[in-house]
């Protein structure tokens, strides 16, 4: 690529990038429901996730008919539901069926899996939850899937491969689990999205946490759920056993990517300005550390 | 009678759709499909059966006893191999064939080099002639790209559609030394069988030899009839092992693969499969038109002298047997370790593993190298791509021998296919609770290559994937960052899975690298506090 194929596919890009945050910023500015971010506490997976979308007004607050949804769950590892290690299934499910009851033209979910891609859909049980409620499921695994894109805000990560699901989609709803991570201290809804690019070792080469918070400026997510069902507390991502998981049955569902991540690590116990990568994007300006301004809803089921 | 033919066309195919199935189905239809298919193969369960003597690895036996009443079935229903050069014969083949003499002292030769070969620890002849492996080669270095390169195809196309059905494969890594050598089997089998049938059976192949000897007495393998023979010469031009010789009217027995062409093609019924004369292919024979009748002499028409090449041959098939359970005596249990030169901590960059590794359930480096046929169909069958065939790394005699590989993936925690499919129990059939505590190598920490010490950024890849958290992160104190963890290595929990060196992302040498047990051990059970439950299961903390 020259120079001048090179500033041209960036300038795109970013005008695309600018155009898309528009398109998705502008819907929830002139939607009724003055809504940031609703947090459930005390039920299961689906029924938390019912309780916040109608905190919200609904799924069409978000999705509109004949969008292309992408949902990306963490399905990073070959382990069963009750490990923690993967958002749970349930969730996943019912998020699917309330895009395409919201008109949805198609739902399509994948992971770039870290252990094989096919054990993982299928322990998980993400795949036939998907399938039962009428979503694709993609593989992740293949470097075909992944196109080189710009990221003109990034300070470390300036190019990478994203997968062209990730890139087509016009709305993307980020499931992350909530977990311990040996490598980014906690894996929330930022890291979840290192699942949508191919070459990993090069972030983790150089400064994951800025890379983690730099691939964000890319494209931000419509919408971030995250699974705190089941929380992994020690040994993440992967976990060795049950015993490393705690039974804390909330979900967090926020606009502002930051601020889910920061509510979910207050959630774990922990200060999101401790997690360099959270701290990061704030600084960065792509959302708000600081959940003392946004309107939430706090909901006991 | 005439039937016969398809029966055995029928089986024939059956099984080697199954075989190419087996091998391209990345993994898919592995466990079942691999126990049923490679249960009757010859060489496989013969060394299955050394390995562990057990009934169910007897199938050697039934082939052997099939072979001494029917003739060679197996070349021409159960061999793979044997079977794709009918294939060649059929497309490429003259479509009028003549008998050929043996040449028997050739074929005995190449079977007993084989057998000494194998018996003093040589097995790289074996592993280059054996049918069955040499065929799984020619499928998983081939015939499984050209596969894999159509899925790539057909999911290009699909994705143009938006559809995303099939998912484009990823390649595995290329092996040289083991696609030469299969690209040369294949063009060497596909010549011999166009230009002239089942010479490679009849000439190279060492268990065809094997077979041949067994066979030559087949009660039930066909003859001539002299009474009733016209002399049209057809069987003899459909013979694929060219082994008619219809002017003497005698079916040599020790070639024929039984593929019962014969009896069909013949109009008058003079081919039969009945018992009767047993003296070798002596026959009693009508005068051929204008002919005179006359007995005539095995010698005189094959030179050789296969009676003592069987004997020959039984002796060291005895010895084989004997030197297999005499070095299964002598052979170190698994938990023992032997004493290796442990290699020096390296101060320098380049990772330097002290021991290539072999897959879980092998026991070790030696049972494995000493069993494995390199059929590669742990490769074929390997969801993470981690089993990749050896170069030199076991040395030049193992090379196809499949090695795990940690630059194409790591062994998956939750995976025994490799374990379920070897045929000749080269990995033995362990349960996914004993694998998880098999130790295959252990991972060793280059701290200087680590990219927390050399950059001062968090990383922790490796302790990501680590399955037992053998590989844990620990405060680092760093001069100039804080709230820095680098990895820490408790060995006695590694598995040597290599999920951490896969995952490493220093390059050109890795920070982490997996040196293999020589001979493998026992891991220990991961044991963590369970973690506390959560109090405030109510409250919001924002």
């Amino acid at each position: 690529m020259d120079r001048r194929a090179f500033l041209k596919t960036a300038c795109s890009s970013v005008a695309a990038v600018s155009a898309l945050n528009f398109a998705t910023s502008a819907a929830p500015l002139l939607a009724a429901s003055p809504l940031d971010m609703a947090a459930v506490r005390g039920g299961e997976p689906d029924v938390m996730f019912d309780k916040a979308m109608s905190a919200f007004g609904g799924m069409g607050q978000f999705v509109r008919k004949g969008d292309k949804v992408l949902i990306k769950p963490n399905i990073g590892w070959d382990v069963e539901p009750e490990r923690g290690g993967d958002t749970n299934p349930k969730l996943v499910g019912r998020i699917v069926a309330h895009c395409l009851q919201a008109g949805a033209k198609e739902v399509t979910v994948f992971d770039h899996t870290c252990d094989p891609w096919r054990h993982c859909y299928q322990r998980s049980g993400i795949e036939r939850a998907v399938k039962d409620a009428g979503g694709k499921i993609v593989s992740g695994d293949s470097e075909g899937y992944y196109q080189k894109i710009a990221v003109p805000g990034g300070k470390r990560l300036r190019e990478t491969a994203a997968h062209e699901l990730f890139l087509e989609a016009d709305r993307i709803i980020n499931v992350p689990v909530l977990k311990h991570h040996g490598s980014s201290q906690l894996s929330i809804g930022m890291k979840n999205l290192m699942g949508a690019v191919w070459d990993r070792g090069y972030w983790h080469r150089n400064d994951l946490h800025q890379c983690i918070a730099d691939f964000m400026s890319f494209k931000a997510p419509t919408l971030t759920v995250v699974d705190a069902y089941l929380v992994m507390r020690q040994n993440g991502p992967r976990g060795v056993s049950k015993d490393d998981v705690a039974l804390m049955k909330s979900l967090i569902v926020a606009r502002d990517f930051v601020a889910a991540d920061a509510a979910a690590a207050k959630l774990f116990g922990v200060d999101p300005a401790t997690i360099p990568h959270i701290q990061m994007a704030a600084e960065m300006g792509l959302g708000k550390i600081d959940l003392t301004g946004l309107n939430i809803d706090r909901i006991k089921v | 009678m005439k039937h016969l033919k398809w029966l055995r066309r029928l089986v024939a195919l059956t099984v080697f759709c199954a075989t190419a199935l087996l091998f391209l189905s990345d993994g898919l239809l592995a466990s079942g499909l691999a126990k049923i298919l490679t249960w009757p193969q010859f060489a496989p369960s013969l060394l299955a059966f050394c390995n562990q003597p057990q009934l169910t690895a007897l199938a050697w036996l039934a082939v052997i006893i099939l072979t001494i009443f029917f003739g060679r079935i197996y070349c021409s229903a159960l061999c793979p191999l044997g079977i794709a050069q009918d294939g060649a014969t059929r497309l490429f083949g003259p479509k009028k064939r003549r008998f050929i003499p043996a040449i028997p002292r050739w074929h005995y030769g190449i079977m007993t080099l084989t057998i000494v070969t194998f018996i003093v620890g040589h097995g790289l002849i074996l592993r280059l002639l054996e049918p069955f492996s040499a065929f799984g080669r020619i499928l998983n270095q081939i015939a499984r790209p050209v596969a894999l390169a159509l899925r790539w195809l057909a999911a290009k196309i699909l994705e143009y559609f938006e559809m995303y059905l099939i998912a484009p494969p990823s390649w595995p890594p290329w092996a040289l030394s083991s696609f030469a050598i299969a690209s040369f089997t294949l063009v060497l089998v596909a010549w011999l069988a166009a230009r002239h049938g089942r010479l490679y059976c009849n000439s190279i192949c060492p268990f065809g030899a094997l077979f041949g000897i067994c066979a030559k007495r087949a009660v039930f393998a066909p003859r001539i009839d002299a009474a009733i023979c016209t002399g049209c010469r057809q069987c003899e031009a459909i013979c694929k092992a060219d082994c008619i010789n219809a002017r003497e009217r005698t079916v040599d027995r020790s070639r024929c693969v039984a593929c019962y062409n014969c009896l069909s093609v013949c109009k008058e019924g003079a081919l039969r499969l009945r018992p009767g004369q047993t003296k070798g292919q002596t026959v009693l024979s009508a005068p051929m038109p204008g002919g005179k009748i006359k007995r005539k002499k095995p010698s005189a028409a094959r030179p050789g002298k296969p009676e003592t090449a069987r004997r020959a041959l039984l002796a060291s098939l005895g010895a084989t047997m004997a030197c297999f359970f005499l070095s299964k005596r002598g052979q170190a249990a698994p938990d023992t370790p032997i004493q290796v030169p442990h290699p020096e901590k390296p101060t320098t960059i380049p990772e330097r593993r002290a021991h290539p590794v072999s897959p879980p359930g092998s026991i070790g480096i030696a049972h494995f190298t000493d069993y494995c046929t390199a059929c590669q169909l742990c490769v074929a069958v390997c969801p993470s791509r981690v089993l990749s065939p050896s170069l030199f790394e076991f040395g030049v005699d193992s090379m196809m021998q499949p090695r795990m590989d940690f630059g194409g993936g790591y062994c998956a925690f939750e995976c025994v296919n490799c374990l379920e499919v070897c045929p000749v129990t080269a990995i033995l059939p362990l349960s996914l609770a004993e694998k998880k505590l098999i130790q295959i190598g252990v991972a060793r920490f280059i701290k200087e290559n680590c990219v927390v010490h050399t950059e001062g950024t968090a990383c922790g890849a490796c302790s990501e994937h680590c399955p037992t958290k053998a590989v844990d992160m620990v405060a680092y104190p760093h001069p100039t960052k804080s709230n820095l963890k680098i990895p820490e290595i408790k060995a006695d929990f590694c598995l040597g899975c290599g999920a951490c060196e896969h995952a490493c992302p220093t390059r050109p040498y890795r920070a982490i690298v997996v040196d293999g047990n020589p001979i493998h051990k026992k891991a220990k059970k991961p044991d963590f506090k369970p973690v506390a439950a959560p109090s405030d299961i109510d409250a919001f903390p924002f």
